[in-house]
C-alpha cells in the first residue's frame, strides 16, 4: 500500500467509502466531536491515522465485501470528558479489521473507548484485532470497553488494554541519560500516540509540547 | 567522586532497610567492584546513587562529584557525568534508541545533531559491538536479546563519555564471547579516558578476570564486610559469601 496518506479534517460527519480493490492511506485531524462512517467493498483496504483532540467521536465500520481490510490508529489527547465508540461489523467472510486506540488523558477528566466488533455466523477467515490503551496522566477516569460479539467459529480474534500512568521504571531510565520529565514525556508521547507522522507544527498544536529548536 | 558515609536507605513503600552503615569511596580513576549474594542490596546501592525514588536515604551522607547526593535530581547527576549500565534495561516502546540518544547527547553537549550525522558518528561504536545499525532505528531494546540490551548500554556510555560508571551485573544475560568483546571495549574505553571512575557490581567474579578491579568489596546484608583486591574475589568464588569470625574482625578494623 503507498503509504503516503492524504490529510483530511476528521471534524464532523464524514463518510468514506473505498470502491472494490481500492486502496487507501488516509490522516484525520480533529479538534471538533465527529462521526465517521466507512463502507469497504471487496478486497479494499484503508489504513486510518486519526488524531483527536477533545473530542468525542463514533466510528462506525463496514466491512463488506469479501477480503475487505481496515487499519485504524487512532490517537486523541484529552483535557475535557470524552468518549469514543467504535463499532465494527464483518458482513463478509475473510474481512479483517485492526484497531490500534491510544489516549493520552491529560487533566482529571473522563476518557472511555468502547469498542464492540460484530462476527456473524458465516463470516469465516475473519481477522479481528484491537489494542487499546489509555494513559493517565493525572488521577482522571480512564475506561475501556472492549467486546467481541462472535457467532462464527473459523475467525482469530484478539483484544487487549492498557489504562494507567507511564512506567516509572521507563521514566527513570531515561532519567539515568540525563533527560528531565518533560523530554521524557516529549518522547514517551509521541511513540505512544505515533506523533512521528505529524509535522513539528501539529506536534506542537495536538499534543502542546515544546517546539525544537 | 563518590563518597558515601555511614548511609542508610529504606524502600519508600514499605520502610524496610536495605543499606545499613554502608561507607565506600571511590576516588577518580579506580575500579571497585562489589560482590555480594541476591539481596544484599547491591542493585539497589546503584539505584540510590542514582536516586531512584522507590529509595530513601535516612541516615548518612553522600557526596558525588564533590555535591551532596540529597540536592541532585536523577537526571542532573547524569548530565554531571555518571552512568549506569543497569542489570535489566527496560523496553520503551515508540521511544526509537537514535530520538532518545540523540536527545541525551544534546543535554551533554547543547548542540542538536541529525539524525545523518548521529548514525555515521556512532557506526563505528555499533562495529565495535556487533550492533546492527537497525537498532538505532527501534524502539528502545525492543526485539533485543539480553546480551544485545547490554551492548546497547555500552553504546550509550561511548556517545555519552561518563566521568563514573556504575555496572550492574553487567555480566548477566552475556554470553562468554559477549561478554569478552564488551569488556574490551570498555577496556578500551578507560585507556582512552583513564580518570573515569567504576564501580562494578556482581555475583560472580567472571566479569572480574576481564576488568581489573583495584578494589574488591564483599556486601553482605546492606553492608560491606570485607574490602581487598582481586585475591578476595577468588576467595569468595572459592568460599561462597560465608561470613566468619575473621571478617567480621576485618569489618571492624
Amino acid at each position: 500500500m503507498n503509504k503516503i496518506k492524504r490529510k483530511e479534517k476528521g471534524n464532523g460527519i464524514k463518510k468514506i467509502h473505498l470502491k472494490e480493490r481500492q486502496k487507501d492511506c488516509i490522516q484525520l485531524l480533529n479538534e471538533e466531536n465527529f462521526q465517521i462512517e466507512i463502507e469497504l467493498e471487496k478486497e479494499s483496504l484503508l489504513e486510518i491515522s486519526q488524531y483527536s483532540k477533545n473530542a468525542s467521536g463514533r466510528i462506525q465500520i463496514y466491512l463488506k465485501g469479501e477480503d475487505s481490510k481496515i487499519e485504524y490508529h487512532y490517537n486523541t489527547v484529552n483535557q475535557t470528558e470524552n468518549k469514543l465508540k467504535v463499532e465494527v461489523f464483518h458482513e463478509s467472510p475473510k474481512t479483517e479489521s485492526r484497531l490500534f486506540l491510544h489516549g493520552w488523558n491529560q487533566e482529571e477528566q473522563a476518557l472511555s473507548f468502547l469498542v464492540n466488533v460484530y462476527i456473524p455466523k458465516g463470516m469465516h477467515g475473519s481477522v479481528a484485532q484491537q489494542e487499546n490503551r489509555i494513559y493517565n496522566e493525572k488521577k482522571g477516569k480512564a475506561l475501556i470497553e472492549p467486546t467481541l460479539f462472535i457467532d462464527e467459529f473459523d475467525v482469530e480474534a484478539s483484544h487487549s488494554s492498557f489504562t494507567g500512568p507511564f512506567e516509572e521504571t521507563s521514566k527513570f531510565y531515561l532519567k539515568t541519560r540525563g533527560l528531565e520529565e518533560d523530554q521524557i514525556n516529549h518522547l514517551l508521547l509521541e511513540g505512544f500516540l505515533e506523533g512521528k507522522e505529524l509535522t513539528e507544527e501539529e506536534k506542537f498544536h495536538f499534543f502542546q509540547k515544546r517546539k525544537e529548536g | 567522586m563518590l563518597e558515601m558515609k555511614h548511609v542508610t536507605v529504606e524502600t519508600v513503600d514499605i520502610k524496610k532497610p536495605i543499606l545499613k552503615d554502608f561507607s565506600l569511596s571511590i576516588q577518580e580513576g579506580e575500579i571497585h567492584a562489589i560482590m555480594g549474594p541476591n539481596g544484599a542490596g547491591k542493585s539497589t546501592l546503584s539505584k540510590v546513587i542514582f536516586k531512584n525514588p522507590n529509595y530513601e536515604i535516612k541516615q548518612g551522607e553522600i557526596t558525588l562529584f564533590d555535591q551532596d547526593l540529597k540536592a541532585l535530581q536523577t537526571e542532573q547527576i547524569a548530565r554531571m557525568g555518571a552512568f549506569l549500565v543497569l542489570q535489566d534495561p527496560p523496553v520503551i516502546e515508540g521511544v526509537s534508541t537514535s530520538d532518545f540518544m540523540r536527545e541525551a547527547l544534546y543535554e551533554k553537549t547543547k548542540e542538536r545533531v541529525n539524525l545523518y550525522s548521529f548514525v555515521k558518528e556512532i557506526e563505528k561504536d555499533c562495529q565495535k559491538l556487533s550492533l546492527k545499525e537497525e537498532l538505532l532505528h527501534q524502539s528502545i531494546n525492543q526485539g533485543l536479546s539480553g546480551g544485545e540490551r547490554k551492548k546497547n548500554e555500552l553504546l550509550q556510555l561511548l556517545l555519552l563519555k561518563p566521568k563514573l560508571i556504575v555496572l550492574d551485573e553487567l555480566d548477566s544475560g552475556l554470553d562468554v564471547d559477549s561478554l569478552k568483546q564488551v569488556c574490551k571495549v570498555f577496556n578500551d574505553y578507560l585507556k582512552e579516558y583513564p580518570s573515569t571512575s567504576v564501580l562494578i557490581i556482581t555475583h560472580y567474579s567472571r566479569i572480574l578476570e576481564y576488568i581489573h578491579p583495584d578494589f574488591v568489596h564483599k556486601m553482605v546484608d546492606g553492608k560491606i564486610v570485607q574490602t581487598g583486591t582481586i585475591h578476595l574475589a577468588k576467595e569468595i568464588e572459592k568460599e561462597g559469601y560465608q561470613i566468619n569470625e575473621h571478617t567480621k574482625e576485618q569489618s571492624h578494623e
